[in-house]
């Protein structure tokens, strides 16, 4: 079965023009290797397939677990999905606290993704989210759109930890600055959308400081000025 | 129990050589079985489709299926695995208790596939 027409079967939500399919059908790699710009091997920390792992780390499947290998290629968190001259961009999905998918920002601003064993797409960060949000199991993807009267289920997991952390940027990079309430709108409209999701960014050049900021937030823990301002 | 391969030598099943016929009146043809284990990697590939970490795809249904298949997948899913890829690692080393990947190729999916041609070959499963 074609990677176009599997994508109208499983994930019905992406319509056809909204993404375009940008390389071959492989197994040679997966989304985290996609993510971190390898394509001769795939990263897994479950290690049911002699995949590759960064020694040391956890082996399970939780999203502080693929946050800390992305870590070690680089990446620190950041606040938002903005295009940034000068970062790379790491989306992380999450179904509850366990990992599902990561998507890398391309220069241009949109997203790139691959698919499992299958293809790479090219689309924008929102409709992954809204789709696979559609499809995740747990409490966490209910949650409805925002301003349509519905309150969303609380995040679990590290993001409780995070909330309290505000972000403010200084030239290329990203520095600590506690505020209250903090300014993360853009992860809180994500988070709304029905996923959890973490933006990671890998400062230009690599060894360059890109300090961190977590700016996760439930829709629960929203005030209704920052849901509706989504 | 054991059956015998392509060259007519015993060898250990892991299933006691039940495979598909498991509680059924009467074995089931080659024909039949092939079909089946068509459905199921085409099932198998459908319900794990998109999904980044192998472990859901290893602990599917189908994917059990055709390890419990036994022997007689082996040459199919070498076959498969040649023509269309897929994780079919974990049901290989499953059905043949054999390991042929090279510590230093482990993760590199075309040395990997190369890897289990070759022991297929050497073993009499392919040609």
């Amino acid at each position: 079965m074609s990677c176009e027409r599997l994508i109208a079967t499983f994930l019905p939500g992406l319509e056809p023009g909204a993404y375009e399919i940008t390389s071959p059908t492989t197994d040679d790699y997966n989304c985290i290797s996609w993510a971190v710009g390898e394509t001769h091997r795939r990263w897994d920390p479950l290690g049911l397939l002699p995949d590759h792992w960064p020694a040391g780390l956890a082996r399970n499947d939780r999203l502080e677990t693929i946050e800390a290998a992305l870590r070690l290629e680089g990446f620190e968190s950041c606040d938002d999905d903005v295009l940034e001259d000068g970062m790379e961009k790491v989306a992380l999905f999450a179904d509850g606290a366990h990992f599902t998918h990561a998507a890398r920002q391309l220069p241009s601003g949109r997203w790139t993704s691959k698919l499992g064993d299958y293809c790479d797409i090219e689309h924008e960060l929102e409709d992954l989210v809204r789709v696979r949000s559609a499809k995740a199991s747990s409490a966490t993807a209910k949650s409805s759109p925002l301003c349509a009267g519905h309150a969303a289920e609380p995040l679990t997991g590290s993001s409780a930890t995070r909330r309290e952390r505000g972000c403010r940027r200084s030239g290329r990079t990203l520095t600590w600055a506690f505020t209250s309430p903090p300014d993360c709108g853009c992860a809180a409209r994500l988070h709304n959308r029905g996923g959890q999701l973490v933006v990671l960014v890998r400062g230009d050049p690599p060894e360059q400081p890109s300090a961190f900021v977590f700016c996760e937030i439930s829709a629960a823990q929203m005030s209704d000025e920052q849901r509706c301002a989504v | 129990m054991s059956t015998k391969n392509r060259d007519g030598r015993a060898t250990p099943t892991l299933n006691g050589g039940q495979g598909a016929a498991a509680g059924r009146s009467r074995p089931r043809s080659t024909e039949d079985l092939h079909r089946e284990f068509r459905q199921l990697v085409e099932q198998w590939r459908e319900e794990t489709f998109g999904q980044s970490l192998a472990a859901p795809g290893v602990l599917n249904a189908a994917y059990l299926r055709i390890i419990g298949m036994g022997e007689q997948a082996i040459p199919w899913i070498l076959d498969e695995l040649e023509k269309n890829g897929g994780q079919w690692y974990v049901a290989l080393q499953s059905i043949t208790g054999e390991d042929p990947i090279p510590a230093e190729d482990r993760g590199h999916r075309p040395k990997m596939r190369a890897a289990w041609r070759e022991w297929g070959r050497r073993n009499g499963w392919i040609d």
